[in-house]
């Protein structure tokens, strides 16, 4: 007696403690990806500017990156909040030495008010280390024009650093004239810098005549004001169409990597699912028992192949005849894009579709063929009106657990996808064609590339993570409306 | 009942106006057959032609050295020997680990799934999780063994999160199976006075495990051909030092065959072509080498318990 | 009420010569021969695995969907072999309807199932195809019980509804001939009951080939009654008869309830 009390004991235990361990890996598993995405929401929002004064029809007007004398503004990685070497280098030399290099000069500091400013520590650029969202951040700048210039007025001219998208910062950025010199009359000069991220503005030449007499020129001030939580201005950068992490001023916009994971989806989805439920009818409804017996091992090789192996074929086969056949037209040196993804994850999808909506087709209660033949229904009518009909919500299951599956897989669209985020364009029949063939990135794969290059527990690393969540959440309602479904089919059937 | 009686013709030639109709549905009846057997064709095609020619590349690199030999000459040349092992190695720690949590829990889903709210909950979040991509169980196996339990990418949290990936499969097949099993079969069990666990491991169980074992082998193939979950938590392209399979190498990353081809493709060039291919080759057999065990032991455990 | 063959039937709508089926190696139907009357009920009746079933399935050419089933012989229907090649299987099964065993109404409105037929057969869509619908329901005596609610699922129906329904949409379709096998085995006696009148009502129309294990429903049923036992028909004649002065010792012993 004692023998059977004990073996049920250790049985019901290790029943209890599997069941814990099932338990405790759901919750981890939400836990974790929520919890693990809150480093993204430690970011900071880089911001950089260019401005110079030039002298009217300045040869450097619309490229200022061109231009030597142009001040960089800038909080990103590379700044900090104290002098560094690559400021240093930028330190304005006397005034005599100035006088002979250039007619007009901007120059900036690391001081943030006015009174602060020392004619001795002015330097041509300015970086500092970025700031949250919440946290603003303020240059300022001083113009002025050496005695030697001979013009009758100057231009201020402004334009993002390169690669910076004012439209994706969270901050209100101004640009404002808070000193007019003595002897000047022009009236109070407020720019914002959102609806004008380029331009330029004409004043009235003021010289200086001496290195002290530089702190009296015009003094302009960069001001970048906070208006948002850092939480909120992460999440709505992380659905904006940018998806640059690596850059100087890195964005983190995932709409065009969600797109293409959904463009994927729905394309390959396209194929595969009228083939896959026609192969799958003629198996359930036509096939004698011989065929199928042949076509399940073959279902079943053709789901055993590993992704990579698949992506390997497309790579090597697929892409080459894209490339040759529809993206050559767009100038493209390589058939890695949308369509080659599609093809091979149709390949990769098909078994699943098939051997899922064969079990659904299955299930169909024979009298009801035996009904709709008796009625003298066509072969066609019968499986169009009685038996796709009575296998709805089985069929749904599948196409919904297969539409997870794509949507989640990675090394298939890694290697055929071409890795570049671009936003998909359907505003003209050649763009859309164009969409098609070139090349994409969507939000598996790019976890899958960056990850390996990333620094743990950085903003970025958070952002894979949200990056993961996102996909989860996507995955995780499409399952279990399919959960759904496939209840709903045992129980009609 | 006399209502039958109304003229039930209703002034209507009924066979000619099936008539009419009649080719035409004939027709559209013929062309969705051929259609149906014609897809049916093609991907049968479409599979003998992928397999073929992976084959027929990959045919021409496999030999004992290539599957036994470690890589040479910065990758450029050699085998493909410690990739093997390292998948060998990842599967067998997968499958001791899975199983028995696996199929308890799938006893567990069978026992007390549908008692109440909670476990329904947490049924359906099993069988959301048994569809959720690789790639996040990759990022949580990173996030959870690697750095929080500080184990470093390794053969251990390698092992953790491919039992994690295969475990929802395991126990929803499991359940499945349980609950496949007749009736009739647990009452007489139970009839013979046997208690409901033992009923459970003495009846039940025999009877379900041919589909428990298939659950098993098909969701450990499919992990072993997935690279994602391994891709942060445990893999190495290629590490020349001598590794003695003793307990400190649990702790150090492993190279493995899916690992070999993604890392292969991120450093275009180096790897060349032909081995890439006997590499491909070499990963399916190793795939289809489980799911043929996976039939083996299926129709063995058929013929013992029935 | 006791079946009587009081009209005399005379014509012949069905007619079986040497008719043989085999599934496999596994004969089930052994060289059967026997005529079926226009507007008469006719029952087979016999122990199960006798054949009847086949037989029946036989006459609109369902057997075809087993996968090694072989028939030789001839069934003649209006004095046209159906196992002809030139024979049109959607016309064949147009004229001779079928309802089985187990009600098996499809998963879809009660309207729905009945309108299918008329609508794929004839093209009739708007009030037409509510009219034939109705006269179909009507005749299946479940108009006024569904008349409501025909939009509903006809899943929802009680079991003998939606035997019932399956008349009506057997009905639909417009057939002469009619073959029932064993429709009332899964109905409670309310439902037989009722399904019986039935039978005897469309017997003025059509003409029916009724399956049954149940001796007394052959009896209060059908005109004619054939019994088969092992694939072979041992005899047939008008129900009366045979039930009161059977010819052969086989039948007389399975009528006193010698076999199962």
């Amino acid at each position: 007696m004692w023998r059977t009390r004990l073996f049920d004991a250790l049985v019901q235990g290790a029943t209890w403690i599997a069941g814990s361990v099932l338990i405790l890996s759901i919750v981890a598993v939400f836990y974790y990806l929520f919890t693990e995405s809150r480093y993204a929401f430690e970011r900071t929002f880089p911001v950089g500017f260019r401005i110079a004064l030039q002298p009217p029809n300045s040869e450097y007007k619309d490229d200022l990156s061109m231009d030597p004398t142009a001040s960089l503004l800038a909080t990103h990685r590379e700044g900090t909040d104290a002098l560094d070497e690559s400021e240093e280098v930028t330190r304005l030399p006397s005034h005599a030495e100035l006088a002979s290099m250039q007619p007009l000069v901007t120059a900036t500091t690391q001081a943030r008010e006015p009174h602060q400013l020392d004619p001795q520590a002015l330097f041509r650029d300015c970086l500092r280390s970025p700031k949250r969202a919440d946290q603003g951040e303020r240059f300022l700048l001083l113009a002025f024009a050496m005695p030697s210039y001979s013009g009758k007025t100057m231009e201020l001219t402004w334009e993002p650093d390169v690669s910076f998208d004012p439209a994706f910062c969270p901050y209100e950025l101004r640009l404002r004239l808070v000193r007019i010199p003595e002897g000047v009359s022009i009236r109070p000069i407020v720019i914002d810098l959102k609806q004008q991220p380029r331009g330029r503005i004409t004043l009235p030449v003021w010289e200086a005549h001496s290195q002290a007499d530089w702190l009296n020129g015009y003094l302009f001030e960069l001001e970048i004001k906070p208006v948002t939580s850092n939480t909120w201005a992460t999440l709505a950068e992380f659905f904006k169409p940018d998806w640059a992490p690596t850059i100087l001023y890195a964005r983190f916009g995932m709409l065009p990597l969600l797109l293409a994971t959904l463009l994927i989806t729905l394309l390959s989805m396209g194929f595969a699912v009228p083939l896959g439920l026609a192969a799958a009818v003629y198996l359930s409804e036509q096939a004698s028992p011989r065929v199928r017996e042949w076509f399940k091992p073959i279902l079943e090789i053709l789901a055993a192949i590993p992704t990579v192996v698949l992506g390997y074929f497309g790579v090597m086969l697929v892409a080459p005849w894209v490339q040759q056949t529809v993206a050559s037209a767009f100038q493209l040196t390589s058939g890695r894009g949308l369509l080659a993804t599609a093809l091979i994850m149709t390949v990769f999808i098909l078994p699943t579709i098939i051997s899922l909506s064969e079990d659904a087709l299955r299930a169909v209660p024979s009298s009801l063929r035996d009904g709709a033949e008796a009625l003298g229904l066509t072969f066609a009518e019968r499986v169009r009106l009685v038996v796709l009909p009575a296998a709805r919500s089985g069929i749904l299951a599948a196409l919904l657990l297969a539409t997870a599956r794509v949507m989640g897989e990675t090394m298939i669209v890694w290697i055929l996808s071409g890795g570049t985020p671009t936003m998909p364009d359907f505003s003209s029949l050649t763009a859309a064609l164009g969409t098609l063939v070139k090349p994409v990135r969507g939000i598996p794969d790019t976890i899958a590339i960056e990850m390996g290059n990333v620094e743990f527990e950085s903003p970025h690393y958070g952002h894979l993570f949200l990056l993961g969540l996102t996909l989860f959440v996507l995955t995780l309602a499409i399952n279990l409306i399919g959960f759904m479904y496939r209840k709903r089919a045992q129980v009609s059937l | 009942m006399r209502q039958a009686e109304v003229t039930w013709q209703m002034g209507i030639n009924w066979d000619a106006l099936a008539a009419r109709r009649d080719r035409v549905r004939q027709w559209r009846n013929i062309l969705i057959t051929r259609l149906f057997g014609s897809v049916g064709l093609l991907t049968t095609l479409l599979v003998i032609g992928l397999i073929t020619t992976i084959a027929y590349k990959g045919a021409q690199t496999l030999s004992w050295e290539f599957l036994t030999q470690p890589p040479r000459e910065g990758m450029s040349a050699g085998g493909i020997g410690p990739m093997i092992q390292g998948s060998i190695l990842l599967m067998l720690g997968t499958l001791l680990l899975v199983v028995p949590l696996g199929v308890f829990g799938g006893i567990c889903l069978a026992e007390y799934g549908e008692h109440s709210r909670i476990m329904r909950l947490m049924h359906a979040s099993v069988a959301a999780l048994a569809g959720t991509p690789p790639i996040v169980y990759g990022l949580f196996g990173l996030a959870i063994f690697v750095l929080k339990f500080g184990l470093g990418v390794s053969v251990l949290a390698g092992w953790f999160t491919l039992t994690l990936f295969s475990l929802p499969v395991i126990a929803l097949t499991t359940e499945a199976a349980l609950k496949a099993v007749p009736q009739e079969l647990v009452d007489g069990g139970l009839a013979l006075g046997l208690s409901r666990w033992q009923t459970l491991w003495r009846i039940a169980l025999p009877y379900a495990l041919p589909n428990i074992l298939t659950g098993i082998i098909l969701s450990l193939s499919r992990a072993a051909g997935e690279a994602t979950p391994v891709l942060f938590t445990a893999s190495i392209y290629y590490s020349s030092a001598q590794t003695a399979f003793g307990l400190e190498s649990l702790r150090q990353p492993v190279a493995n065959l899916p690992y070999y081809l993604a890392e292969g493709y991120r450093q275009p060039g180096v790897v060349p072509e032909h081995l890439i291919w006997g590499a491909c080759l070499t990963l399916i057999i190793f795939v289809l080498l489980l799911n043929f065990s996976a039939i083996l032991v299926r129709s063995r455990a058929r013929r013992r318990y029935r | 009420m006791i079946a009587t063959a009081t009209r005399t039937h005379t014509t012949v709508a069905v007619e079986t010569i040497d008719l043989s089926v085999s599934y496999g190696d596994k004969p089930a139907l052994k060289s059967v021969t026997m005529p079926f009357y226009r507007n008469a009920v006719t029952a087979l009746i016999g122990p199960s695995g006798c054949g009847k079933s086949t037989l029946l399935r036989c006459l609109n050419r369902m057997n075809e969907r087993i996968p090694d089933a072989r028939i030789s012989g001839k069934v003649l229907i209006d004095g046209q072999d159906i196992y002809d090649r030139r024979v049109n299987l959607t016309a064949l099964r147009r004229k001779v309807g079928m309802v089985f065993q187990k009600p098996n109404p499809f998963p879809m409105s009660i309207f729905e199932n009945v309108a299918l037929g008329p609508r794929l057969h004839y093209g009739l869509r708007g009030r037409a195809l509510h009219e034939v619908v109705e006269k179909a329901l009507r005749q299946a005596a479940l108009w006024d019980e569904v008349k409501d609610e025909l939009r509903k699922s006809a899943l929802a129906l009680s079991g003998g509804q939606q035997q019932r329904l399956c008349i009506a949409r057997m009905l639909a379709v417009q057939p002469q001939i009619l073959l029932m096998d064993e429709p009332c085995s899964a109905l409670d006696p309310i439902s037989t009951q009722k399904i019986e009148e039935l039978i005897r009502t469309l017997s003025e129309q059509y003409t029916v080939i009724l399956v049954t294990h149940n001796l007394q429903q052959a009896l209060r049923i059908s005109h004619y009654t054939a019994f088969l036992m092992d694939g072979e028909l041992i005899e047939w004649g008008e129900t009366h008869c045979l039930f009161e002065r059977p010819q052969r010792q086989e039948t007389e012993d399975y009528l006193m309830g010698r076999f199962g």
